[in-house]
């Protein structure tokens, strides 16, 4: 019987450069464990598991879920594993949560993770495939075309990416499982910091974090097992579209547009600005801020920029719509995982949990990841009021 | 969720641990081959590179050109008509200015990647390098041609193609 879907559970990991105590059964786990104690929940009391990870060859460990099986208690249960890319994390939770409310399990706990100290990531995403130059030296290199192109469009001044990278940080610093807590981080020092894709510096982008993610999803006959007010899950989307194709626009692309509009129209969203209180994105580099504010509706096209430069995204500065609250994927970045934070920091936010970070009385929020070559969407809108 | 940063029981490893081998850890090094089966689109996409040509190939119901060629057309679904030959000129539509290489290691003098624009192709930029452009003198909008390896040299890629070249006023 169809249910509505409530978040009861939330666990993370300490995200950071190098896991060396933990293998990635053991960091996944620490994640569970947080999440299930959360929820109140043991490993036996679990109907299904469903988990999302980096590609393979990113991760550089070849379909872990089955010998993590196991370890994660799932002998005899249904496991499932996702793959969009980087979206990968957002699309796991969708999956737990269309579970849940198809009426197929009560229980289901979504993991994402990523031990990137592991891996190569530029190795894998420099395959020497036939049909790709080499050029892209990892993912920075390759979205810095779209944002000049963005730069050039909307003749958003250079400071921007910059003041977006020290917002994220400065909301790092009141997030105790953020990998990078850079205290004193300012303007001069972001600026100063080398450039490696013109108009890309150093400063600008993501770290490379081991990290773990879990929520448990449950009916809404769970919803208050745990003994905390639930996140409820009010609508999901997914879209996605190929890496290259005539007509393409990369900077405003049509599969994120299209995924945000199917997305506030099940949550009767006019004014996603107004509506949410606050919103995590998938900011993996700077100007994906203003990017995306156009693509999901926050700012008129060419106008994302001076939302940004306005302050209306820090929560230091007192905007009316935070983006990232935890530091975002501009100080935290274990891939796999990346998605799922986005999702459980929007749950976080509107059960009231997000400690030093926490948005005051925030109700409705958005969260979003984003994969591959800015063509695999997965959003969720979840609020403290049942749907 | 807990605020604090749980910690965990027992004695945590340090990096001199694992590098000090004082935990069972093991080192592999391993020899993986694959291979990839191109199919019919990419298959005749790469095989005319290597003959110095860009093909790419046209479904007649939404009149678009699909480059690289593929088989089939994404939106209407169904097999593409025919093979197109483009040219080997096109327009800087974006670029950057890398000072990394391709593995990220430093560079001093920047390598220019660009998406550009083949011309013919109704609107498909592939990213691909320019050659021996003063950073400065490149624009959105630059007109290019492709400057090819020797044919002894090509394989069948993307790279048989050396780099871009401005046109006209050299």
């Amino acid at each position: 019987m169809a249910s509505r879907c409530a978040v009861i559970g939330i666990g993370q990991t300490k995200h950071t450069d190098k896991r060396l105590d933990v293998n990635h059964t053991g960091m996944v786990r620490e994640a569970c464990n947080r999440a299930l104690e959360d929820a109140r929940l043991s490993w036996k009391e679990v109907d299904a598991l469903v988990i999302g990870k980096a590609p393979d060859t990113i991760e550089g460990v070849i379909c872990p879920e089955l010998y993590m099986a196991e370890a994660l208690g799932m002998v005899g249960k249904p496991l499932f594993r996702v793959h969009t890319a980087g979206s990968v994390g957002g699309t796991t939770a969708i999956v737990g949560a269309e579970l849940v409310r198809a009426g197929v399990h009560d229980k289901v706990l979504v993991v994402g993770w990523q031990k990137q100290s592991e891996s190569d990531i530029t190795w894998a995403l420099s395959p020497h495939l036939p049909f790709d130059p080499p050029l892209m030296a990892g993912a920075g290199g390759f979205f810095a075309p779209h944002f000049r192109e963005y730069i050039r469009r909307s003749a958003a001044p250079d400071h921007v990416g910059i003041k977006v990278a020290v917002k994220d940080r400065r909301h790092a610093l009141r997030n105790p499982y953020a990998h990078l807590h850079q205290p004193k981080v300012c303007f001069e020092e972001i600026r100063d910091t080398p450039m490696l894709w013109d108009p890309l510096r150093y400063g600008e982008t993501c770290p490379s974090s081991d990290g773990a993610c879990a929520m448990v999803l449950s009916s809404e006959k769970y919803a208050y097992h745990g003994g905390t007010r639930p996140a409820w899950v009010h609508a999901t989307e997914m879209r996605s579209e190929p890496t290259i194709m005539p007509g393409r626009d990369e900077v405003n692309p049509r599969a994120g547009r299209d995924c945000a509009a199917a997305l506030y129209k099940q949550a009767g969203i006019t004014n996603p600005r107004r509506d949410f209180d606050c919103a995590e994105i998938y900011v993996a580099f700077s100007w994906f801020e203003p990017m995306l504010a156009e693509t999901l509706g926050f700012a008129e096209p060419g106008e994302g920029w001076k939302l940004s430069d306005s302050g209306a995204t820090s929560l230091d500065e007192g905007g009316d719509i935070p983006w990232n609250c935890s530091g975002g994927v501009l100080s935290s970045n274990p891939i796999g995982a990346s998605g799922t934070l986005r999702m459980a920091e929007a749950a976080l936010q509107v059960r009231g949990q997000a400690g030093a970070h926490q948005v005051d009385g925030a109700r409705l929020a958005l969260a979003h990841a984003l994969g591959g070559a800015s063509q695999f969407f997965a959003m969720w809108i979840v609020g403290s009021e049942k749907p | 969720m807990r605020n604090e940063v749980g910690e965990l029981p027992g004695v945590p490893l340090t990096e001199k641990d694992v590098l000090h081998k004082k935990v069972l850890s093991t080192e592999w090094d391993p020899k993986l081959k694959w291979a990839w089966d191109t199919g019919i689109g990419y298959g005749r996409y790469l095989n005319e590179l290597k003959k110095g040509r860009i093909v790419g190939s046209k479904c007649n119901k939404c009149k678009r050109v699909l480059l690289p060629a593929r088989a089939f057309c994404e939106l209407c679904f169904r097999q593409v008509d025919e093979w197109v030959h483009l040219k080997d000129t096109g327009t800087v539509n974006t670029f950057s200015i890398a000072y990394t290489d391709w593995v990220a290691r430093r560079i001093k003098e920047p390598r220019i990647p660009a998406m550009i624009e083949i011309d013919g192709s109704g609107g498909v930029a592939i990213l691909h390098l320019l050659g021996a452009v003063d950073p400065k003198q490149v624009r959105v909008g630059l007109r290019v041609k492709a400057v090819w390896k020797p044919e002894s040299q090509r394989e069948g890629a993307i790279t048989d193609i050396l780099h871009w070249l401005p046109m006209g006023e050299g």
